[in-house]
């Protein structure tokens, strides 16, 4: 699995110019053209520019030699192993992925800020852990039953849906945002990779879009865990 | 340069890193095994994952990010609500496709189905989809709009059209849309969103910036499903 180096760095080289020119342009056209004013601590906004960009290439290059094809290679290995065990295995790399994200602790930190301590921050964070770890374990018993997206996102998003109508209205964004901020880097090229890895493995002629959907369902898990959560608090309140 | 950003990024990201890690480290002793050149391969790239990250994310906060709110904050300061929702969209559409992880996500997404998807296609669909409920998520702030009236309807919308697509189409909508919200996006449209409310009143803060990512994610699933379908997939 040693990833040829030449041509992986001639792609990500023009990946970085096509990604970062827009957004450089669109910000100069508005500056110079519209506003028509200097920018502000040109030294600054030249070095931060230089080190996205080139930040922008390591990330794209250390993705694709390391978390992708190692996150494929763990996923072809585990296709091997007895169902429950990978499930367990989903479960916890799911759970500890959003236990590690910081914008998972920033969000829990600010929802315990909001509801004036009514709603611990470890509370929150695990509760959002457990929707994750859910999610990536029910990715697993897709691929192994080779179930179709709809038949996990349908149920999940009226369940979602339902949820959202009955929590309390001003736990309704945050709610959400659990579901974005589970979905970082470490979902996208590492989960991803090793659930694709797995379907590919186990083969089949819905091999290729088996593994695919998992980000997607990661994003739903929270969203349902975090409105239950607002719904048991408000029903335990008015119970007492 | 503000160091102790940087190392607090530098730490946050080696830890949101950690598992992933362990989880290579674990495998490479129990059941892999792979030859030391390769895992050294393995390994540097993890060092550039991490460093790459932090300096990709510094670097916007420092050279970007000022910028854009610059200009967020000249338009509201001449009460220009329509060249801000321009601004705004056209954001979201650039700032898509600077995303790092919708790059590596399109880039798996072609690795697996390699002609039979259209890169460039995908990404502008989850652009311009981005960019569109951006507007959204702007005039929701601006007007105090509750958010179940967008998440609701947009969802519900987004489940009609996963019924009708096919289920390449569908996993493709959903993971974008889960990504388009990433650390690129996120800090511009909160910046921009926060401008917003803090000069024609509307909400706080906090709850400014809450649900955002949230209301961003529904424009990339509905436009890719959409593309999808038109495209006949179906």
């Amino acid at each position: 699995m040693t990833v040829d180096l030449g041509p992986l760095l001639a792609h990500t080289a023009v990946e970085v110019v096509e990604a970062t020119a827009p957004v450089l342009l669109l910000i100069a056209f508005f500056q110079f053209a519209v506003l028509r004013r200097p920018v502000q601590r040109p030294r600054a906004v030249a070095t931060g520019v230089a080190m996205a960009v080139v930040g922008f290439f390591l990330f794209v290059v250390g993705a694709k030699l390391s978390l992708i094809p190692m996150g494929m290679a763990i996923g072809r290995a585990l296709a091997g192993a007895a169902l429950p065990a990978v499930l367990g295995v989903a479960f916890a790399l799911g759970a500890a992925v959003a236990l590690a994200e910081p914008a998972v602790r920033i969000l829990a930190y600010e929802i315990d800020e909001v509801s004036a301590g009514s709603l611990r921050k470890r509370l929150i964070a695990g509760v959002i852990a457990f929707g994750v770890g859910v999610a990536v374990t029910l990715a697993v018993v897709r691929i192994a039953y080779g179930l179709p997206l709809v038949a996990i996102l349908v149920p999940g998003y009226v369940l979602a849906i339902g949820l959202t109508l009955a929590a309390p209205r001003d736990m309704v964004p945050a709610a959400y945002d659990a579901g974005a901020v589970a979905t970082g880097p470490v979902a996208v090229n590492f989960v991803l990779p090793l659930t694709t890895g797995m379907a590919l493995a186990l083969g089949g002629d819905r091999a290729a879009t088996l593994g695919f959907g998992v980000v997607g369902i990661i994003a739903l898990g929270p969203i349902v865990t975090m409105l239950a959560l607002a719904l048991a608090l408000r029903r335990r309140e008015s119970d007492a | 340069m503000n160091f102790g950003s940087f190392r607090r990024e530098f730490l946050e990201t080696a830890v949101s890193l950690a598992p992933a890690l362990v989880f290579m480290l674990a495998a490479q002793a129990l059941f892999l095994r792979l030859p030391w050149g390769e895992f050294g391969q393995v390994l540097l790239g993890f060092g550039f994952t991490v460093l790459g990250f932090v300096l990709f994310i510094e670097g916007a906060k420092l050279g970007l990010l000022p910028l854009g709110q610059g200009i967020g904050t000249a338009f509201v300061e001449r009460r220009a609500l329509a060249p801000l929702l321009v601004f705004g969209a056209l954001l979201g559409v650039v700032l898509t496709v600077a995303e790092p992880d919708v790059r590596l996500l399109t880039f798996q997404i072609e690795a697996v189905f390699g002609d039979a998807v259209d890169r460039g296609a995908l990404i502008a669909a989850a652009a311009a989809g981005l960019g569109g409920l951006a507007v959204v998520a702007l005039l929701r702030i601006a007007y105090a709009w509750p958010i179940h009236a967008i998440l609701v309807p947009g969802y519900g919308l987004a489940i009609g059209l996963a019924l009708l697509a096919d289920e390449a189409t569908v996993t493709q909508a959903f993971d974008i849309g889960a990504v388009t919200t990433g650390p690129m996006t996120v800090p511009f449209l909160i910046a921009l969103g926060v401008g917003i409310s803090s000069v024609l009143g509307g909400q706080s803060r906090m709850r400014a910036g809450f649900g955002l990512m949230a209301v961003g994610s529904v424009g990339p699933v509905l436009l890719v499903l959409a593309w999808g379908l038109l495209r006949g997939g179906s």
